[in-house]
């Protein structure tokens, strides 16, 4: 009931009034009564109310000391209430109370009074831009909003995309607006800092206390998958099917190529396949973080959640140089290369004094090539993968090996066809040879010797035989080697 | 395996024969105006059965009274080794080359010794580089003949 109120100038009634309403509410009754009267706050804007008589000192501010801003009258109490705006500030006039207008305001205490004075701060505009390459969306805090429109700007490769975001907003001078950094799309990018406007420039959040016109700057850093050393012992390297990485890892770290950056719209594609190979004398031992197995395949949604491939190199154990020994099981002379390297035995048929060796600090890949020389023929080898048919020999050399080689000294096909029928020897180990070459049946035969006279390109001619078979028939044992006209 | 084979070529007809030419000049101190008809030396054919189609060599022996000399046929390479003992003479005979059934070569007697006994003994056969020099491990089916 507003009968009883009355401005200035009234008086009288008014006093009349207020003795009626006492009587009233009290049932006739004289009884003390009072009545709250209350300054409705605004959280953007800044100014003092003050009463008379006093119990009101507001000041309407979110960030202002706490005051009181409603009190406490008698009933009939006849308060006058006074705007003051704050710094930049404009006072617009009463609400509530039945007051109007800029200057003060009366009220009776006839009721509970909510009275609002209508401050109205200068608004500044905020802008929000980026720097970087991320992707992220920098907004107010959902819980507390300044800006109109609430500030939501998202940043796309580091630029503000402002179709998608709200990234200028005006916001009440003094305001004290909260930015937070919200990951975007990979979940991977990095808000590498805020400028200075912010109270906290290194973030997570900016706290920022508007007084002006104001550019706040997010630095968003995108996506990267990065290769690490595990710290092992070992060194190698890191590959991949993309150019990015390529990588060497040591115990103390990585260098070259070993961040691939994700820029949103940069086409991925396919898998990465990440290859970790050891350096000499160091071996792979495996992945963690992002890879799980070797070698490390990443899907096309890569990167993934876990930046980080980290690769671990250990030394191989030291160990003795592995020795390879190549010796002579024949009677005939020829080489016998061993490479890599430069060594070169020479077999002159004297087993004793043929054998030859060469060392190697690891596994290795070893070629030899035999070259029989001065008319002898070549009988093979004596090792474990290696083909007699072949004058060279490849195998990989993992432990201390020796490889026997077999050269057969010069031999007619007189000779060699008497050693079957009786007529001539042969060295047990020419006789093996002969039978590498042949049907290899342990024993030198028939069918070794046409092995042999094949692969000599020699025929079972011999013309001083013919000669012997001239003669009569001698009364023990004549040798003789006849060719058919 | 060796197999041995004796061949007795002469029948009893031609030694019948020659006894009687014996007898007839027997016993006459005056040169005789007839020719001797028994020639100096004699050939006699070495023929080979083979139940294998690539072989590349034979190793065989051929024994008999004063064998003279052995060769090859035409396209066959030989070497032999021949010695006497008690007047039985041995061939010890390689011959190389691709070996079919057939006559492969030919042992030189004396024309008295034509119809005597022969005997042969196949001892080795190999194949040749189609199958890999391997020696023949059967030698039943290979029969060595010798005849005029």
């Amino acid at each position: 009931m507003r009968s009883g109120v009355r401005w200035a100038g009234g008086w009288g009634w008014s006093v009349v009034a207020v003795a009626l309403a006492v009587l009233t509410l009290t049932g006739g009754r004289a009884q003390a009564q009072s009545f709250t009267l209350s300054i409705h706050s605004f959280i953007d804007a800044t100014g003092t109310v003050t009463s008379s008589p006093a119990g009101i000192k507001c000041t309407t501010a979110k960030y202002a000391p706490v005051e009181p801003c409603s009190a406490s009258f008698a009933a009939g109490t006849v308060v006058t209430l006074t705007a003051v705006p704050g710094e930049q500030n404009t006072f617009e006039g009463w609400t509530g109370g039945g007051c109007t207008g800029v200057g003060t305001c009366q009220v009776t205490m006839t009721e509970d009074i909510e009275v609002r004075p209508n401050f109205v701060a200068t608004r500044y505009p905020v802008t929000i831009v980026a720097e970087g390459n991320g992707d992220a969306i920098i907004e107010e805090t959902p819980e507390e909003t300044f800006g109109t429109p609430r500030l939501a700007c998202v940043i796309r490769n580091g630029r503000p995309d402002t179709e998608f975001g709200t990234c200028a907003a005006t916001v009440a001078y003094n305001s004290v607006i909260t930015l937070i950094f919200e990951n975007n799309i990979t979940g991977t990018n990095r808000l590498a800092g805020y400028s200075s406007e912010c109270q906290n420039p290194d973030g997570p959040d900016c706290k920022a206390r508007i007084t002006g016109p104001t550019t706040i700057t997010a630095t968003i850093i995108a996506a990267e998958f990065r290769v690490k050393s595990a710290g092992g012992t070992g060194t190698g390297t890191v590959t991949s099917n993309v150019p990015e990485i390529n990588c060497t890892v040591t115990s103390t770290g990585v260098t070259g190529g070993c961040v691939k950056t994700y820029v949103r719209d940069t086409p991925q594609g396919g898998t990465t396949t990440l290859i970790a190979t050891p350096a000499a004398g160091s071996r792979f031992v495996g992945w963690s973080g992002a890879c799980t197995s070797d070698p490390c395949i990443l899907s096309p949604d890569y990167p993934p959640n876990v930046p980080e491939a980290v690769a671990l190199f250990e030394l191989l154990p030291e160990t003795s140089p592995l020795v390879l020994t190549v010796v002579d099981d024949g009677t005939g002379r020829g080489t016998v290369r061993v490479a890599p390297g430069s060594t070169q035995c020479t077999f002159n048929g004297i087993v004793a004094d043929d054998d030859c060796s060469a060392s190697f600090a690891q596994p290795t890949e070893v070629t030899l090539t035999a070259t029989p020389q001065f008319g002898s023929t070549f009988g093979g080898w004596t090792a474990e993968g290696c083909s007699s048919a072949h004058l060279t020999c490849t195998f990989t050399l993992s432990a201390a090996k020796t490889v026997s080689v077999n050269f057969i000294s010069p031999h007619s096909a007189h000779d060699l066809g008497l050693a079957l029928i009786g007529g001539a020897t042969l060295s047990p180990n020419d006789r093996a040879g002969l039978d590498r070459l042949g049907n290899q049946n342990g024993v030198y035969d028939l069918g070794d010797l046409l092995a042999y006279l094949d692969r000599t390109g020699q025929t079972l001619t011999a013309t001083e035989a013919a000669a012997v078979m001239a003669a009569p028939p001698a009364p023990s044992a004549a040798r003789a080697t006849r060719r058919v006209p | 395996m060796r197999i041995l084979h004796t061949i007795r070529l002469g029948t009893a007809v031609a030694a019948i024969g020659s006894m009687a030419t014996v007898v007839a000049c027997g016993g006459g101190e005056t040169p005789s105006e007839t020719p001797d008809p028994t020639p100096a030396e004699a050939t006699l054919t070495l023929t080979l059965t083979t139940p294998n189609a690539g072989d590349g060599g034979i190793l065989f022996t051929v024994s008999g009274p004063s064998i003279l000399g052995v060769t090859a046929r035409s396209g066959l390479e030989m070497t032999q080794r021949t010695t006497t003992e008690n007047g039985l003479t041995t061939s010890t005979v390689l011959v190389r080359g691709n070996l079919t059934s057939g006559p492969i070569g030919s042992i030189t007697v004396r024309g008295a010794d034509a119809r005597a006994a022969y005997t042969t003994e196949v001892q080795q056969v190999a194949a040749g580089a189609s199958g890999g020099y391997a020696q023949r491990a059967d030698l039943t089916a290979y029969r060595l003949a010798t005849g005029q």
